[in-house]
């Protein structure tokens, strides 16, 4: 049983992990990643899911030998100037990828669900459901997650299996894709779209033990990497390699095309309510990490006060890039920089405490 | 100094930027290690090797005790015993000195027989009470009375009567037990002869008396409604039996209605309804404590719990609440249950609202709590789960299947009820593309004439809706169901033909109106009907991302609830297990464990095997 308060348990934990992970399944990020990765594409996520898993792994095993969460423990093993900086570090990742995705699903709902709302009314009304959540904390966030679970992957696995009809499984050749070194290369350099998964260390204090972080990275990334791959098969399997690097939603396309009869057709409307509720969690997860690496950072007593004030300016943040252009770029770009934190830092610590190797009781807060 | 605006945007911003949180005090959890998990393991090796060495003590001087009998027996009848009678003298002696040695033994033997209930009785009624009163509980338990008196006769001999009230018939007890015992002729010489045999046969004008001299026996008796009279100096006592509980006579449900199971619903009275529990729960491990609720109206208040069973924690915490509560007059438990619960701000019920002894024990036994309050017909059991208020009377009476079925319409009935019309209004307005081109022409052509906005008219029809329902609940006798479906048919056909609504929304709005009817708690039915009108303004104003905000909302609220420290969606979120009963529910035999999250004393409810006839082969004769 796991239900006291910081003791968060594996069902939570792979609720937050696939939370940080599966929101890009419903960007425009399945395209990006088809464009440069080729038919080869469906091996990207195993790839970046293993350096992934791996990185947690590592902390786990840090966190065997040093109480605390990631700051407390960068602060023994590096001192406070790193520990404060890798704060700061863990603040922009989570906050951008808050904005960039309040921005996306902001789009994403002027396009295919409220052409005619305005986009500040739609950007400020995520902002309001993320906060909403925020004051609920992280455990009720995880708990949802792991309760809206089966629906998210059923409904998914749903309108995957019943485009069967268009499959061409010769659209997954050459299989070679654009050859092995162009995987590796960009599959490491993609693991930065799933550094949020560091969630599970950041509060690594609020689980019951580090093989629970284990446990829900193993079982939460795995599944989601499993899932995303499905997505890339069936999506050149359906689309072929240039139509579907050319779709923006591709999940959504594929929604789409769903028709089994003439009643069951066109499920993409049910489909917002999957996407609206994904983004909107992992949006609040987000704005929580970096509340609360805000309040480790000044010292704070609390975050309440926080929220209105931060989801504010992560809402006019948002709305700074002119186009949906320009914010996939952006996206990219900002996205691989998480690269350093969701493996570069994990190695450095892992070092540090091989250097500095002593033991005591696991995942204990203290600040 | 003067306090002017100055100062006091000073101490604004100076508050703004050294805020503090509020020292409140945490709430209450259910602590997830259990008590008794933590408490230090005896070390069972040294004494059992000391209960043995004490055991072979006293087997040693009962063979003593043996041979001293046979030889004194031999002795006497051989008529030389003046010969031997230093002798006897002397073993007599040295048997008595053993015994005031093993004393302590047997002392400490009897006080480790934990449970009394296989003890005899014995000769001493103060001795005799104590045992009693630690079977029972006493005094928490406030419905088992001990009531001492004396007998009338020569000597007076003091007795006491052990009996449940509730489950006596009090008429029965004072006429044909407690008068001919004590007012009767006081020359009567009772200790001559069998005294227990004289009471039966000539002071108790009973149908039914039968002497025990067990304590297994006696509580048993009294747990089904029998009277036990203990006499002093008499290891016997004598069961009477005067049940007299409430049963069919009580009334049926009026709220709870069920197929099968028990018909009978509590009542007003309150030894009544504590009386209906106990013959339901024949067991001394019940406990009906009782607290004053009510500053100037004191009324009773019960808590009730089956003592080897139900988490320590839970009942102080819930006996805390209760006690806690400072106010003049609490006439509902519905009332009570607002000053104690946890979130007494959200529409969601947290505690189940039964009429139904039969529920109430089901509860029991599963090791939650109920709450009953004097002069209410309705029992309120804790900590519940959000799944609990899906379960009906009857779903154990029924084969799983059947009732699994059941169990899916009715949260397929709480969908309906929630999403019906604000998902028509969202796909409507904002994702017409959903629908199939032939739907949406018939809703269209049915819409035509209708001069108002579609959430209009979902709006004054769920409006009418309601004010039929309470219509029909205010307005008495059978009037109240022709108001139900005088508004219902007419009203409706008639807004039809009026053009103020078009069918398909008649058609929305009564399947919304009958699937929140299938919802067997009337509180949750209530609390969706609410939310459903939220649901109508953010489906017309943001369509289906409206919807789904609101949903990811409640589902957040419903995650953080608690109800009496247990989490609201339990053993879901958080996973705990559950005992094979939560949206499904397994069969009957398949029931071993009691729910995890409920942290009970005893988790097993039956030994894996519990078909043990299965076992078995059949004789061929």
């Amino acid at each position: 049983m796991q239900y006291q308060t910081g003791r968060m348990g594996t069902a939570e934990g792979i609720g937050l992990a696939v939370i940080m992970t599966i929101t890009s399944v419903f960007s425009s990020s399945p395209s990006f990643i088809l464009e440069k990765m080729g038919p080869l594409a469906w091996v990207v996520p195993f790839v970046a899911g293993t350096l992934i898993i791996s990185a947690i792994f590592l902390l786990a095993y840090t966190f065997n030998r040093f109480p605390g969460d990631l700051v407390a423990i960068t602060e023994q093993l590096l001192g406070k100037a790193a520990a404060k900086l890798i704060c700061l570090y863990y603040i922009f990742v989570f906050f951008s990828i808050a904005i960039f995705l309040i921005r996306e699903l902001t789009e994403n709902t002027l396009l295919i669900a409220l052409p005619y709302v305005d986009l500040n009314i739609a950007s400020l009304w995520y902002g309001l459901g993320a906060a909403v959540i925020v004051y609920a904390g992280l455990e009720s966030i995880g708990r949802v997650i792991y309760l809206a679970l089966p629906f998210i992957i059923g409904l998914i696995l749903f309108s995957l299996i019943t485009t069967y009809p268009l499959w061409e499984v010769n659209y997954l050749f050459p299989w070679q894709g654009y050859g092995l070194n162009t995987l590796v290369e960009n599959s490491v350099g993609l693991t930065g779209m799933q550094a949020g998964v560091i969630i599970l260390t950041i509060f690594a204090p609020s689980f019951q033990t580090a093989r629970t972080i284990k446990a829900a990275a193993m079982f939460g990334v795995g599944g989601v990497c499993i899932l995303h791959s499905f997505i890339f098969v069936v999506f050149i399997m359906t689309f072929a390699l240039k139509a579907g690097s050319e779709k923006i939603l591709p999940l959504f396309e594929i929604a789409r095309l769903v028709y089994l009869n003439r009643y069951i057709q066109h499920i993409e409307s049910i489909f917002i309510l999957l996407w609206v509720t994904i983004g909107i969690l992992s949006i609040a997860a987000c704005l929580f990490t970096c509340l609360f690496l805000l309040s480790r950072l000044a010292n704070l007593a609390t975050i309440r006060p926080l929220i209105p004030a931060i989801t504010f300016i992560t809402v006019e943040l948002s709305r700074l890039p002119p186009d949906i252009t320009l914010v996939v770029k952006l996206a990219s770009k900002i996205y691989l920089s998480h690269f350093f934190g969701a493996l570069i830092f994990p190695i450095i610590l892992f070092i540090a405490a091989i250097i500095k190797g002593r033991r005591k009781k696991a995942c204990t807060y203290v600040r | 100094m003067v306090d002017n605006i100055v100062f006091k945007l000073y101490r604004s911003a100076k508050n703004i930027l050294g805020y503090q949180p509020p020292s409140i005090p945490s709430p209450f959890v259910l602590d997830e290690q259990r008590p008794y998990d933590s408490l230090p393991r005896v070390d069972l090796l040294p004494n059992n090797e000391k209960s043995l060495a004490d055991l072979a003590a006293l087997l040693r001087y009962a063979n003593r005790l043996q041979d001293f009998a046979g030889r004194m027996d031999t002795v006497l009848r051989s008529n030389v015993w003046t010969e031997h009678a230093k002798e006897i003298h002397l073993e007599f002696a040295a048997l008595e000195k053993q015994l005031s040695e093993l004393t302590p033994v047997l002392l400490r033997y009897d006080q480790s027989n934990i449970t009394h209930n296989f003890q005899r009785l014995s000769t001493s009624i103060s001795e005799n009470k104590k045992i009693l009163a630690d079977i029972y509980h006493l005094p928490r338990n406030t419905d088992i009375i001990i009531r001492d008196f004396s007998i009338a006769g020569t000597p007076r001999i003091q007795a006491f009567a052990v009996f449940i009230e509730g489950m006596v018939d009090n008429d029965f007890l004072n006429t044909s037990m407690f008068h001919p015992l004590m007012l009767f002729d006081d020359s009567r010489k009772l200790y001559n002869n069998d005294f227990i045999e004289r009471i039966i046969k000539e002071c108790l004008p009973s149908t039914q008396a039968k002497r025990s001299d067990s304590f297994d026996m006696l509580v048993a008796s009294v747990n089904s409604g029998a009277t036990a009279l203990i006499f002093d100096g008499i290891d016997e006592a004598i069961i009477v039996d005067t049940s007299g509980w409430e049963h069919r006579g009580v009334d049926r449900p009026q709220i709870e209605q069920s197929v099968q199971g028990s018909q009978a619903a509590f009542s007003e009275n309150f030894r009544i309804n504590t009386g209906l529990i106990r013959s339901m729960l024949r067991t001394s491990d019940l406990v009906i404590e009782t607290v004053k609720v009510g500053t100037r109206s004191q009324i009773n208040c019960a808590i009730i719990y089956i003592d080897s069973i139900a988490n320590a924690t839970l009942v102080n915490e819930t006996r805390r609440r209760i006690r806690g509560i400072a106010t003049d007059y609490l006439g509902d438990t519905g009332e009570l249950m607002q000053f104690i619960e946890d979130h007494p701000s959200i529409p969601f019920p947290q505690s189940l609202s039964t009429e139904r002894p039969d529920r109430v024990a089901g509860h029991l036994v599963e090791g939650r709590i109920a709450i009953l309050l004097e002069g209410n017909p309705f029992v309120h059991i804790v900590p519940v789960s959000f799944f609990t208020f899906f379960h009906s009377a009857e779903d154990f009476s029924l084969k799983p299947i059947v009732v699994n079925f059941m169990r899916i319409l009715r949260l397929f009935g709480a969908l309906i009820s929630t999403l019906l019309p604000s998902f028509y209004i969202a796909i409507s307005y904002f994702h017409q593309e959903a629908l199939p081109t032939e739907l949406l022409l018939a809703i269209a052509g049915s819409r035509e004439n209708v001069p108002f906005p579609a959430w209009f008219e979902i709006f004054i029809m769920e409006l009418s809706f309601e004010l039929i329902r309470e219509a029909g609940i205010r307005v008495p006798g059978f009037l109240g169901s022709s108001v139900g479906i005088v508004g219902a048919l007419i009203l409706g056909q008639a807004a039809v033909f009026a053009h103020i609504v078009s069918p398909i929304i008649v058609i929305i709005v009564a399947s919304t109106g009958l699937a929140s009817f299938g919802i067997p708690e009337y509180r949750m039915a209530s609390a969706i009907r609410i939310i459903r009108f939220i649901f109508l303004i953010l489906a017309a104003n943001l369509g289906l991302v409206g919807l789904a905000t609101l949903l990811l909302w409640i589902a957040i609220l419903l995650c953080r609830m608690k109800s009496f420290g247990v989490p609201y969606m339990t053993p879901v979120v958080p996973k705990t297990l559950s005992g094979y009963d939560v949206v499904l529910r397994g069969p009957v035999f398949q029931q071993w464990s009691r729910p995890d999250a409920l942290n009970v004393k005893d988790q097993r409810r039956q030994p894996l095997i519990s078909r043990v006839w299965k076992n078995f082969n059949r004789r061929n004769d």
